[in-house]
């Protein structure tokens, strides 16, 4: 099985195990916290089954309490910065749904043989390192407004859960679960219209751009802002490099940090997904690592000596 | 005795006269290395190993300091770096050209009609100053000390000109491999002691020269066959 | 393509002259070819899947006759210079490559008339080749691709021009920064045009990719040779591989594939039965520099018969043409062109690239995979790029303590008593001991 395969296993695993609760039970539901709340991480809040949140959830939801939830605010940090230390973004490549829905939009465009569109590194870098963290902030200012007690109740529930209000998973995840039949039609609908007009461009961006949402999606910039400190990471070897260009070339996210860094060592880039494509792709032998807490978890192999000398086909 | 057209001829010659004198027979004789240009070429030799391993040796056995040698024969040209042992550890050569090698001064002697053996003495007795030879190839070199001849510079200013030419040539090459302290000449041209003292001048450095330099890479051939046959002789004890 | 008016550079020679240098060169080039053959027969134990190669490398093979059955049958045969040729479009196009570079030192002298004396060999041999049509396998190109590496070869490109259609393909000096790959991408995506005008077939996705999985089973093949040379019990000889892989600049790729293929099996069961191979004692060479062009055999001949092996070399005659693999990420045609561009720029090493870093990390790792004890740096005369990098990469190898010596020579036969004293007394420093 490939790297791309397992990947593709364990997105869907994850979908439907945790996000369906398929665990039946809320075992890891944190019973500290008040009710209706879970691990941040992983997933979506609008899973009617679920047991896990993402990260963004539970921070606007305590930001927005205001005084009264500081000490389930700080929990919640805490958590969320534990999860980012020991997972790194583990959770954008390999669970998060939103991602496992830009792959398999990718895999379908690959079947169609339709080329994606390359975005010149300069706008890369504007939405992955500015635009991301203007999100952020924008969220967090928008929460702390509404937190404020003289603003009017209903002024507040329309500032309730920004992203929520603006993120393309609600809609797509509601509208899954009544499909289904999960979820009643009246509570499949409740998502609002601009959420909708972001999946569509989610959609759209996902089939032409390579994990287009996952460019600027705010709670990777989270994640990201522990990347100092985090046990996952993508080493080098520049001796072992041959600087053919494979890793910069078939990034999902255009990444060109692992091509361009000549000092080895740690090159993990903070908009890296950490989906190891780059280390499939990689046709010497062990010139990429990942690494967790100093232990090699996946290399790169040498090109030739893999059961097809071809590259992976993908669905083709 | 030079090399003639034939080097498999010209080392049987050199053979007998060397056994007759000694009186000594072939047979005699327990191990053979052959070293030098003709080395492959030597029909009764055991072993060849080539002059710039055999000049480390023999060098190494005659100052044991000796770290840096260079060695300058008739057609080239070599510096050579060696460890205590007299072990080659780096070295550098002229390239296809001869320019600045020993033969030089023989065409420029001859040119001059000056014996060979004079031109170290002489190029030390200068009448005005050293001329300057500007070009190191011998073929161009020859026109130059002609002209200078013509406009009636004195001999020995030629002379110390080309020494001086010569030894700014082979310092490049020293500088190639490094120069340590303890240094040592060998090769014919360890006998010009123009080219020498210049050369010393210039490394500021006393270099060791071999009482018969010109012998020190058979002498290095002689005891590279010494440990060669002790060698021989031990593993045939160990079988 | 330029119609060809007046001939710029061609030297005026009459067909009777062409005609009788032309059989000189081509028996002198097939006398030189088989000494050096005897020469690597010589050796025992030697793979008898080399047997194939040592016909299949004769520059006047019988493999003529198939290209030239595939040129009356309409197909097109494509010359290339250097290793920077994009040889799947030319299958993908159902043409024929033909990599031109000469070894022949009887061509030097003639390609001297045109050219000024401090070009290197390769350029005037290649010349030369193709003035007094010497190489069966030149004359059968319908055009050639050039590549604008070094200088010489760029204007060797104009040159030929006076004698068929020649396309220069523009490579950046540059290499490393985003400006120069999407130069080259372009230039690649332009070639693939013409490639197709030319040929009257337009490549498709599927033809580009069976192309593409075409060369890359050969390079696969190759890259199994490759590492049987890592053996600490030499099976191959440098020499007999360095042929098996140039035999693949007129040979059939499919045919070359299997060859190489059967030869690896043989080699693989050498080495695990331990069945006896060569020395193991055999001090381990490297060759790097210049590229070392059959039959221009000197140096490899001088550097195994003073008893040493050529485990590994970094030639672009060499290793480096076939190292580096495609690798697509996506089948679309536009991402099969930018990995089929990008494998033949980003990866090189030709010192013709500046800045040019990766060149002495790929020698250190070669150094420490093959267990190389020292290296050969081959120079041709006129070569400057390869001349100009000596300083740098012997600062890099000494620093890791390989010893390096530099050899600058060209296809004559001059220096050769010279070469074998500097190399043996070079093994002779490289070995442990010498008793």
């Amino acid at each position: 099985m490939t790297a791309s395969q397992l990947r593709l296993t364990i997105q869907f695993t994850c979908l439907v195990l945790i996000n369906a609760g398929l665990f039946g039970v809320a075992a890891i539901g944190m019973s500290f916290l008040p009710s209706g709340l879970a691990i941040p991480g992983l997933a979506c809040h609008y899973f009617k089954h679920g047991v896990v949140d993402c990260f963004m959830y539970p921070l606007e939801y305590y930001l927005a309490g205001g005084w009264e939830s500081w000490k389930y605010l700080v929990m919640v940090t805490v958590l969320v910065a534990i999860m980012s230390i020991v997972f790194g973004r583990l959770f954008c490549g390999w669970a998060c749904p939103l991602g496992f829905i830009q792959d398999l939009i990718s895999y379908a465009r690959k079947y169609l043989h339709i080329a994606y569109l390359k975005l010149a590194p300069a706008i890369n870098d504007l939405l992955t390192f500015r635009f991301r963290y203007a999100v952020l902030i924008l969220l967090v200012l928008v929460v702390s407004i509404s937190s404020i007690p003289f603003i009017s109740a209903e002024w507040r529930r329309n500032l309730d859960l920004p992203l929520c209000q603006v993120c393309p998973g609600k809609p797509l995840w509601l509208l899954l679960q009544g499909g289904l039949q999960i979820l009643p039609p009246k509570a499949a609908l409740d998502f609002s219209k601009l959420s909708l007009v972001m999946l569509g461009i989610f959609l759209a961006g996902a089939f032409s751009i390579r994990r287009f949402w996952c460019r600027f999606c705010p709670m990777g910039g989270l994640a990201s802002l522990f990347k100092g400190v985090r046990m996952v990471s993508i080493t080098k070897d520049t001796q072992k490099c041959t600087k053919c260009g494979l890793c910069a070339r078939s990034c999902p996210v255009g990444v060109t940090e692992v091509y361009e860094q000549d000092e080895g060592g740690e090159v993990t880039s903070s908009r890296c997904v950490q989906c190891f494509h780059c280390i499939q792709m990689c046709p010497e032998e062990g010139c990429l690592k990942a690494d967790f807490v100093g232990q090699t978890i996946y290399k790169s192999r040498a090109w030739w000596q893999r059961a097809s000398a071809l590259p992976e086909k993908g669905l083709e | 005795m030079l090399t003639g057209a034939d080097s498999a001829e010209s080392a049987e010659k050199v053979m007998d006269e060397t056994l007759s004198k000694a009186g000594l027979l072939l047979g005699s004789i327990e191990y053979i290395v052959s070293t030098g240009y003709g080395r492959l070429l030597v029909p009764f030799a055991n072993r060849n190993i080539t002059e710039i391993s055999c000049h480390a040796k023999g060098i190494n056995s005659l100052f044991s300091l000796a770290r840096t040698i260079l060695d300058m024969g008739g057609q080239d040209c070599k510096a050579i770096r060696c460890d205590e042992g007299g072990k080659v550890t780096n070295f550098a050569m002229n390239d296809k050209c001869a320019a600045g090698a020993g033969r030089s001064m023989e065409v420029m002697a001859r040119l001059l009609e000056v014996p060979l053996e004079d031109m170290g003495e002489r190029s030390l007795q200068t009448v005005e100053r050293p001329s300057t030879i500007s070009t190191t190839c011998v073929v161009f070199a020859k026109s130059e000390v002609i002209s200078l001849l013509h406009s009636g510079v004195h001999k020995n200013d030629i002379i110390a000109g080309l020494c001086d030419a010569l030894s700014h040539r082979v310092l490049a090459l020293l500088k190639r491999v490094g120069v340590e302290k303890e240094f040592a000449i060998a090769g014919g041209i360890a006998k010009n002691i123009g080219v020498v003292q210049r050369l010393e001048e210039k490394l500021g450095l006393r270099a060791h020269i071999a009482f018969e330099p010109q012998i020190v890479g058979a002498l290095g051939a002689a005891l590279f066959a010494k440990e060669l046959l002790e060698k021989s002789i031990k593993c045939g004890v160990d079988n | 393509m330029k119609q060809m008016k007046d001939k710029r550079y061609a030297p005026e020679l009459s067909p009777q002259d062409v005609q009788s240098i032309r059989e000189t060169v081509g028996s002198a080039s097939l006398k030189l070819m088989s000494e050096s053959i005897d020469k690597m027969k010589a050796m025992p134990n030697r793979a008898q899947g080399m047997a194939y190669f040592d016909e299949a490398a004769n520059l006047f093979s019988k493999r003529q006759d198939e290209i030239q059955a595939h040129k009356d049958a309409g197909g097109r045969v494509i010359g290339t210079f250097c290793t920077f040729v994009p040889v799947e479009l030319i299958y993908a196009a159902g043409a024929i490559p033909v990599r031109l570079d000469s070894g022949i030192y009887h061509t030097v002298d003639i390609g001297e008339e045109i050219l000024p004396n401090e070009v290197c060999p390769v350029v005037k041999s290649s010349l030369g080749t193709k003035i007094v049509q010497s190489s069966p396998y030149f004359e059968l190109c319908d055009a050639t691709i050039s590549p604008s590496t070094c200088d010489a070869k760029t204007k060797l490109g104009e040159i030929l021009e006076d004698y068929l259609p020649v396309w220069m393909i523009d490579l950046p000096r540059g290499r490393d920064t985003a400006q120069s790959k999407g130069f080259w991408v372009a230039e690649v995506f332009e070639l693939k045009k013409r490639i197709e005008k030319f040929c009257g077939q337009k490549i498709s996705r599927k033809s580009l990719k069976s192309a593409i999985e075409l060369v890359s089973q050969a390079q696969k093949a190759f890259c199994r040779l490759h590492d049987a040379r890592k053996a600490s019990m030499p099976v191959i000889m440098g020499r007999d591989a360095m042929l098996a892989i140039q035999a693949l600049f007129n040979d059939d790729i499919e045919r070359w594939t299997r060859k190489t293929e059967e030869l690896c099996n043989e080699l693989d069961e050498h080495i695990a039965m331990k069945r006896k191979g060569y020395d193991a004692e055999m001090p381990r060479m490297m060759l790097a520099g210049s590229p070392i062009i059959w039959p221009n055999w000197k140096v490899p001949n001088i550097v195994e018969e003073a008893g040493a092996i050529i485990v590994c070399d970094e030639l672009c005659s060499g290793v480096r043409g076939l190292y580096d693999p495609v690798r697509v990420d996506e089948w679309t045609m536009d991402d099969m062109l930018t990995a089929v561009a990008e494998r033949y720029l980003l990866p090189s090493t030709c010192p013709c690239f500046t800045p040019n870093d990766n060149r002495a990390n790929r020698l250190l790792q070669m150094v420490e995979d093959f267990k190389v004890q020292g290296v050969i740096y081959h120079i041709l005369r006129g070569c400057h790029t390869y001349s100009i990098e000596f300083m740098r990469i012997k600062r890099v190898l000494e620093r890791s303590n390989i010893p390096i010596h530099r050899i600058e020579t060209d296809y004559s036969q001059e220096d050769t008593g010279q070469i074998k004293t500097r190399i043996q007394a070079f093994l002779e420093m490289v070995k442990e001991s010498i008793i």
